[in-house]
This record gives C-alpha cells, sequence and structure tokens, in this order.
C-alpha cells in the first residue's frame, strides 16, 4: 500500500470490489478522498488514490493487518463505512442449518465488529471522524427467511449504538444507513427465484429499487459537518420504521 | 528481549508523550504497581486513553524491536479478562516476553 498526502481525507470502505460498496468507493473518490478498500479478491477499481487490500473479512487477524497497514501507510481514517456483507436466500428458521448461522455471524457480526474495532482505534488518533455501518430494512420488515440476515443486521445496529456512546467523547460519529432493495449481484441471483423480488419491492413504502446513489446522498450528509451531532441513528432508505 | 525495566522505561516515555500532547489528564508514572486498566486505575487514564496509550505503546514497541507486534490483552498472563485489572509491572512481564 503506497503511502499519500497526510492532508487528504480517508475513507475506509469494506467490500469494495462490488456492489454499495465498490459505488461508495467510487463516490468517495470522486469527492476526493484516499480510499482503502477490501475485498476477498482482486480490485475492481483502478484509481490513484483507491488503495485494495485481499482479506477476508471474517478474520480477525486479517482486519487487524489491514487497519495497522492503514494506519502505518495512510496515517488516518476519516470516515470507515462497514459495508461488507453476505445476503443469500435463505430457509425459514425451521430449516436454516447451523452452518448458514455461522457463515452470517462470521461475516456480516464479526466482520463488522473487527472492522469498527481496529479503525475507531485509527480514528481516535485523528481529530473526530465518521462511522457508518450498513444494516439493512429487512430488520424491522422481519421477513421470512430472513431470521438470521435480520438477526445480524440487528446486531450491527445495536454495536453501532453503543460504539457512537463510546466515541462521542473523541467527536467521532457513528450511524447506519438501512436501504431497502438494491440492484446488486446478490440480489440478482435471489430475483432469479420467480417473484421474490416483486414479493419483497411491495413490502417497501417507496415499492422501487433503490439506487446506490441515493445511499451515498445519505452518506455525504452523515460524513459531513452538519450531522457532527448526529450519531447512534439509523438512516431507513425505502421504507418506514 | 527486552527486560522489565526497559519495558516500564518504554511505557513512561508513552505516557508521558501523550501526556504531552494532552491525550492524558495528568502524569502517569508507569512503576510496577501502577493500575492502568479496572479498578483503582489512575484517574488520568480514562478508557479512551488507555486504548491510545496501547496503541501507542504497540508502535514504539513494534519501532525498537523491528518487528509488528501486537498487544493483545488476553494473551497477557496475570490477566483476566473478568476481573479486568492490569497493573504497570504484569504489562511490563508481557513485553519482555513479546520481544523474547
Amino acid at each position: 500500500m503506497a503511502d499519500t498526502a497526510e492532508n487528504i481525507p480517508v475513507a475506509v470502505i469494506t467490500g469494495s470490489s462490488r456492489g454499495l460498496g465498490r459505488a461508495m468507493a467510487e463516490h468517495f473518490l470522486a469527492k476526493g478522498y484516499a480510499v482503502a478498500g477490501c475485498s476477498r479478491g482482486d480490485a475492481t477499481i483502478e484509481h490513484a488514490a483507491y488503495h485494495h487490500t485481499a482479506l477476508d473479512i471474517g478474520d480477525e487477524a486479517d482486519v487487524t493487518a489491514w487497519a495497522k497497514s492503514v494506519r502505518r501507510n495512510l496515517k488516518r481514517a476519516d470516515v470507515v463505512i462497514a459495508n461488507a456483507g453476505l445476503a443469500r436466500a435463505a430457509l425459514l428458521l425451521s430449516m436454516t442449518p447451523g452452518e448458514v448461522l455461522n457463515d452470517f455471524m462470521r461475516v456480516n457480526f464479526a466482520g463488522v465488529f473487527y472492522t469498527l474495532r481496529e479503525f475507531s482505534k485509527v480514528m481516535m488518533r485523528g481529530d473526530g471522524g465518521r462511522v457508518i455501518a450498513i444494516s439493512s430494512t429487512m430488520v424491522p420488515l422481519s421477513q421470512d427467511g430472513t431470521a438470521v440476515y435480520s438477526a445480524t443486521k440487528a446486531g450491527v445496529t445495536s454495536m453501532t449504538k453503543v460504539l457512537a456512546r463510546e466515541l462521542a467523547p473523541q467527536g467521532i460519529t457513528c450511524n447506519v444507513i438501512a436501504p431497502a432493495m438494491m440492484r446488486t449481484d446478490a440480489t440478482a441471483e435471489l430475483a432469479k427465484d420467480g417473484d421474490w423480488e416483486q414479493r419483497m419491492l411491495a413490502l417497501q413504502t417507496f415499492p422501487r429499487i433503490i439506487e446506490m446513489e441515493e445511499i451515498c446522498h445519505a452518506a455525504d450528509f452523515l460524513v459531513s459537518d452538519k450531522a457532527r451531532s448526529i450519531t447512534g441513528q439509523v438512516v431507513y432508505i425505502g421504507v418506514v420504521d | 528481549m527486552m527486560s522489565k525495566e526497559e519495558a516500564l522505561a518504554l511505557m513512561q516515555e508513552t505516557l508521558d508523550s501523550l501526556t504531552r500532547s494532552g491525550t492524558l489528564k495528568g502524569e502517569v508514572k508507569a512503576e510496577p504497581d501502577t493500575i492502568l486498566m479496572g479498578t483503582g486505575a489512575d484517574g488520568s487514564l480514562d478508557s479512551l486513553g488507555f486504548v491510545t496509550f496501547i496503541m501507542e505503546l504497540e508502535d514504539r514497541l513494534s519501532d525498537s524491536s523491528g518487528d509488528d507486534l501486537a498487544i493483545v490483552l488476553t494473551d497477557i498472563v496475570g490477566f483476566d479478562i473478568n476481573s479486568p485489572i492490569l497493573t504497570a509491572g504484569v504489562l511490563a512481564d508481557h513485553l519482555s516476553s513479546l520481544t523474547a
């Protein structure tokens, strides 16, 4: 990872190779940030200010080493977006294998925990900062087949709220963005299942696909100075809680 | 291998640096019985100050040893996560073992 000028703000974004993570990485690059991104595979973004690390977000040692590398090379973390997560078709809770539970807990919950733990320490060395965790509208909707997914996302919300209290003395805000259905590889896969997409859209207050740009705009506000006193909140996009 | 005295000196340098920068509210002495975390901890070292101290100490330890070392509380002999009290002496012993 190459060094970057210390006066350039740094956004750390997990799961930045595709979907929302990639869209947010490109958005923050366009805003003039250096972006430290990660995914299991190689980078899909080519930009002088983009720094990619291939890692397993559910592996504590991987995430710890990545945070150290960012701290040493980029010197700072102004924005941290914990985005990486699994979104897969699942069964009713009564039929969900333990292996599915473990996968979701490892990536969606432990991965966010490691990310927030390690990068909050980097952030504490700076002058404030912004943490955004990506959750889902499936938490308030409590839909069939999402027991494990929704539980991990609810856990992310609770964890972020606690962190908001812990980091407030440092001027760091921590919030959650919970978008409704977006067009991603994962939802495209799920949409192959008959009328799944129409059923999900019908649950939303705005029964349409949410554009990634809309989520980036919400993030823009949360990272702005105008939102310096907003912390521990959940911004639902597309549904009424 | 870093001796216990050298480890305590490194901790003192770190604490002094954090005091000078205003991160800690006051001076903290890195003496073997000084409680760094838990009941009875020095009032200048609050929870956020402790986290910053450990990170700064990791950096200084890595710089002095040439290795990328991490301080993991649950690896410290004599530290019980269920009754978390950490003294400077126990941490100094751990730093010695890390650099062995």
